[in-house]
């Protein structure tokens, strides 16, 4: 059979990528996930895999040429095969290869077997089509739907977009239009390669933002402290924190996948870093597992790889939960956008000397702002709420850590 | 802003460019003295002469091309063929001559020229009186083709189709001369290329032009009734036509039905909607229909008229078809 | 000297022999008008080779042994007056002094041919020689070019509209309606048919009734004569006093400049259906030989004779260098350009 290898969408909003580097050559033997080539963006090396396994026929793009995301890349048959279009036709239809000018066998014969030109698209024997309109069949293809789950609004019509809508919201229990235009999911725009596959982007993109104002006087006493005797990073504090709360609340860390939410145990946090050409997110394995001194030396080991441009795939991949802290651009809050593949995310804004009551008396205290977003779909507004207020909890007193 | 007619909105424009331009003459039989049979060059003789106002023999051929050869020499004559249907004695002057001249020629020629063509069937005028063959025109580069259905439509194209140095068909309905509307006084022109939406609606686009453009209206009213908003797109000009209205229209609704007087096969729905589906072949829910006459020349009776021609009751069935998404 | 008169008129009854030039015309009149004719004849023959090596494509309608008509013709013509030519019109433009280069340059399809490649050989047009421009379907000239009367006659700029055509545009339709018209309207506009007699592989005579056509334009009430087609001082003469008529306001005349037709009606054509024995004698009544005599009868060397004769030869030698070494194929781009005008593109 004859296959393709198609450029992948890595990220939300990657729309095409360089081909720095073939890894393969005709004839190699490729076997699926196996790199295939090298592509570099602003941010990283990215390495390509092999979405088929078989033998390398033929290479579709150069090096340096850049390709649209979906492009074919490359062409693998299998083992001792010849290229052919004849491969894979049922027996109920028959390819006649003639010259233009000939007349088909069988022309006045009307019980002959349907006759094809070379090259024709061929169903495959048994093979029911779908009635399907090109709008629906598009709406469906977006938004992750299986054509085979849709049904017409009534048996022997056409499936049309309504159709398609209806089926979505009753799985996900909403009402309303789809609009394909709009996108409630953006994630920031860099480039996760967790995500090798074709982007699901899930039946519900329902997204929440928790603000609230943290009294981090406690907290900024202890980072001083923290800061001067050991050189610990203000964010490696803040991740450690979050660790911790995230433990106690596992739905929070939760990876999005094939349509799906479930929790992981392993903690994995994204830190997003500005350099000069946006955001760079490299991620932290394990975060409960390391002291905070390990964390904030390896956040600037990750800082100085970021502003460098030597961030690898290993570096970006599988976090579980980001922190972006905006707290130094006078950002008081804002709604923070996911990562792919992530279920929430925290930001931090600034943080100002406010007028508070403070034990019953009006006093100034430093009061720090930060939102919390994640997907309905993974964790419903009351667990993350009691994620919120433990998290608030700890970073106004982080003493709590020690529980 | 008045109140006029079709007929007295085209009379105004040809009066008010022929004071304005020296160079433009009106040909044709009977727009003389009798200013025309259906009335459109009235009086324009006692203004202009007969030298401006030129009645010509039956020679629909020959003064087509007289009116070319004048175009090409410093005049900007309006020919004017009486019924659509003897537009076919003027094909080759038109079709060899007026549209490719000046690329033949590498541009060393301009051709300004109007030619004004009615249509409308019914009323018993029977087979040769009563086709619409503007779709002939949409397969000749080199013409552009012109095609209002309001009484300001109709000032404000004749003015542009004037104005502009191509040759222009202008199409007219000749049973619709007495139709009644808002018309600006002043010198109003309507760009050449741009559709007017005349109704806003969310289910399904219906696109016409001339005359058939009310009809729509008036089906949309109805199937209003039963819930059923309609999107009303008067193209105003077919060539070049307005692909982008139509298509962010469809966009909305995702149906989309065309319009016309013209017969179905091989009408300008029949462009209309190939160039629909391969702009926007993921925008549709349901097939494009088109709706035109049957695919006979026109009978005298008239119930078999009737039948022949496309009415409200066939652009409400199309509409109810798309919908049913059979 | 001419042998046998009767003879010749046998086979060209038109025949009418140069007894004296016009008064009007000077010694560099006539001899103007013979290098004229010379070029004509040069450029006709030099085309028919290039179609026969495959360097021009399409088709290409040799005019020459027509010279005389276009040659008296366009001679007594002023410079902002119109002509309307045919498919058969290389003649036509090089006596309206239409530039060989620009010619030569179009039949190669290059972009600095007149057309910009876009016309070829029955389309060259050049407004500021006055030609009209070259229509390839029979008789479609002869109404724009009435229409060229007309807008003379509005405008009052005292131009004269001459059509050129052949014997097979009289049976159209718009030959009638336009003559009507003209008749009808007192529009300045000459009314010139070259009568070769053959329409491609038909005879005129076979297919039509009144066989002398300056007959039937009378019928519509204007002036109407026939002349001797290859006598260039008879069309000259001719084309001066209609033009003079339809200045003055008195409207169009009509005129048949009768001859044969002696080589094949393209370059290409062989002329299989036809007996050319007969009409060999009429080898010895050509334009240009007619001519010929006639200046040396005048007291013109034969030193001069051929002086013009290779001045000719080299204009055309220098075209056809022109065209095929120093032009360029028109870009891809050009393809939509002239169109529409204003460089308006729609696509």
């Amino acid at each position: 059979m004859t296959k393709f290898l198609i450029m992948p969408k890595i990220g939300m909003n990657m729309i095409e990528g360089v081909i720095t580097r073939w890894l393969i050559s005709p004839g190699d033997r490729v076997e699926k996930e196996q790199v295939i080539l090298e592509s570099e963006t602003d941010k990283a090396i990215q390495e390509i895999v092999a979405t088929e396994s078989g033998i390398v026929h033929k290479l579709l793009v150069s090096e340096g040429e850049v390709v649209p995301c979906q492009t074919k890349i490359a062409i693998l048959t299998d083992e001792n095969e010849e290229l052919s279009t004849q491969s894979n036709l049922g027996p109920s239809t028959r390819i006649l290869e003639h010259e233009p000018d000939q007349e088909p066998e069988n022309a006045d014969d009307p019980d002959a077997r349907p006759i094809l030109t070379k090259g024709h698209d061929i169903l495959q024997s048994g093979e029911e089509r779908i009635k399907i309109s090109p709008l629906a069949r598009k709406t469906a293809s977006v938004l992750g739907i299986d054509l085979r789950e849709l049904t017409p609004k009534k048996e022997g019509l056409r499936i049309t977009k309504p159709d398609v809508e209806r089926y979505y919201h009753s799985i996900i229990g909403t009402s309303g239009s789809v609009d394909l235009q709009s996108d409630d999911c953006l994630s920031s725009e860099f480039h996760s390669i967790d995500n090798r596959e074709k982007f699901d982007h899930g039946l519900d993109r329902r997204v929440i933002t928790f603000h609230g104002t943290v009294d981090s006087e406690e907290l900024y006493s202890l980072w001083e402290n923290l800061e001067k005797k050991f050189e610990i990073s203000f964010d490696a504090l803040i991740m450690k924190i979050c660790a911790v709360e995230l433990k106690k609340n596992p739905l929070i860390n939760s990876i999005f996948e094939g349509g799906d939410a479930r929790p992981v145990e392993d903690i994995n946090i994204r830190i997003a870093l500005p350099t000069e050409n946006g955001i760079s997110s490299p991620v932290i394995h394990h975060v409960d597992k390391k002291r905070i001194q390990e964390l904030s030396d390896e956040l600037r080991e990750l800082n100085g790889k970021a502003l460098s441009n030597q961030l690898t795939r290993q570096d970006l991949s599988q976090g579980t939960f980001s922190i972006i802290n905006l707290g130094n651009f006078s950002v008081e809050s804002f709604n923070p956008v996911m990562f792919d593949k992530e279920c929430a995310i925290l930001g931090i804004g600034m943080t100002t000397e406010c007028p508070v009551v403070y034990k019953g008396e009006i006093t100034k205290r430093k009061c720090m702002e930060i939102s919390l977003s994640f997907k309905v779909v993974a964790v419903d507004e009351m667990t993350a709420a009691r994620f919120f207020k433990g998290l608030k909890a700890v970073l106004e007193y982080p003493l709590f850590m020690l529980e | 802003m008045s109140i006029k007619t079709i007929r007295e909105a085209l009379n105004d424009a040809l009066r008010e460019e022929m004071e304005r331009d020296p160079a433009v003459i009106v040909m044709g039989c009977d727009v003389g003295i009798k200013g025309n049979p259906f009335g459109i060059t009235m009086d324009l003789y006692k203004k202009f002469g007969l030298d401006r106002v030129i009645d010509t023999p039956i020679s629909e051929a020959s003064f087509t091309g007289i009116a070319i050869g004048a175009a090409a020499t410093g005049l900007r004559p309006i020919v004017e063929i009486m019924f659509c249907d003897w537009v076919t004695l003027a094909m080759d002057q038109i079709v060899n001559m007026a549209a490719k001249m000046r690329y033949m020629f590498g541009g060393l020629v301009e051709m300004p020229l109007v030619i004004r063509v009615p249509i409308g069937a019914g009323g018993g005028q029977a087979a040769q009186h009563s086709q619409s063959l503007e779709s002939w025109f949409n397969h000749v580069p080199g013409l552009k083709i012109v095609a209002p259905c309001t009484p300001a439509d109709f000032k404000g194209l004749l003015k542009a189709s004037i104005r502009d140095n191509n040759p222009v068909i202008f199409l007219e309905n000749k049973r619709t001369y007495a139709v009644r509307d808002e018309v600006p006084d002043d010198d109003y022109l309507v760009e050449i290329g741009k559709a007017a939406v005349p109704r806003i609606g969310n289910d399904i686009t219906l696109v016409s032009y001339s005359s058939m453009v009310s009809t729509c209206l008036q089906a949309a009213d109805e199937v209003a009734q039963e819930g059923i908003s309609c999107e009303v797109i008067d193209l105003r000009s077919l060539l070049p036509l307005d692909y982008d209205c139509v298509i962010n229209s469809i966009q909305k609704t995702s149906r989309v039905i065309v319009v016309h007087e013209a017969i179905k096969r091989g009408g300008f729905g029949s462009d209309i909607v190939a160039e629909i589906v391969e702009r926007g072949f993921d925008l549709l829910d349901a097939p494009p229909i088109r709706v035109g006459a049957k695919n006979i020349p026109l009978a005298y009776n008239d119930a078999l008229e009737d039948a022949t021609l496309p009415g409200v009751a066939d652009i409400i069935a199309a509409i109810k078809k798309s919908l049913s998404d059979f | 000297m001419i042998k046998d008169t009767e003879q010749i008129k046998r086979f060209l009854p038109s025949y009418a022999p140069i007894d004296t030039a016009p008064e009007e015309l000077s010694i560099e009149d006539q001899l103007t008008m013979y290098s004229t004719m010379t070029l004509i004849r040069e450029f006709e023959f030099r085309v028919r080779d290039l179609w026969r090596a495959n360097k021009i494509r399409g088709l290409a309608h040799a005019y020459y042994y027509a010279e005389a008509i276009a040659t008296g013709a366009c001679y007594a013509l002023e410079k902002g007056d119109y002509i309307t030519s045919t498919h058969r019109g290389h003649g036509h433009m090089l006596a309206r002094d239409a530039s060989p280069r620009k010619m030569m340059a179009e039949l190669f399809g290059k972009y600095e041919g007149y057309n910009h490649g876009k016309g070829g050989s029955m389309h060259i047009a050049d407004l500021d020689s006055g030609i009209l421009g070259a229509t390839g379907i029979v008789a479609s000239g002869i109404a724009p070019a009435t229409g060229a009367g007309l807008s003379a006659k509005l405008l009052k700029n005292g131009k004269v509209s001459l059509v050129f055509f052949g014997d097979g545009a009289t049976n159209a339709g718009p030959f009638s309606e336009s003559i009507n018209m003209a008749a009808a309207w007192k529009l300045p506009v000459i009314f010139l048919c070259e009568n070769n007699s053959w329409a491609i592989g038909t005879e005129f005579s076979r297919v039509s009734s009144e066989h002398e056509i300056y007959e039937r334009a009378a019928a519509y009430g204007i002036p109407s004569t026939q002349v001797d087609g290859f006598n260039v001082f008879a069309v000259y003469s001719a084309v001066r006093k209609a033009a003079d008529w339809a200045r003055s306001g008195a409207g169009p005349s009509f005129i048949e400049a009768k001859f044969v037709r002696l080589l094949g009606h393209h370059v290409g054509d062989e002329q299989a259906y036809r007996d050319t024995k007969d009409v060999q004698i009429l080898y010895q009544v050509e334009p240009l030989i007619r001519l010929e005599t006639f200046l040396e009868s005048q007291g013109i060397g034969n030193s001069i004779i051929e002086k013009i004769k290779q001045e000719s030869a080299d204009v055309i030698t220098d075209a056809i260098d022109f065209a095929e070494n120093h032009c360029t194929e028109p870009p891809l781009s050009s393809l939509y350009e002239d169109l529409y005008s204003n460089s308006e593109i729609i696509i």
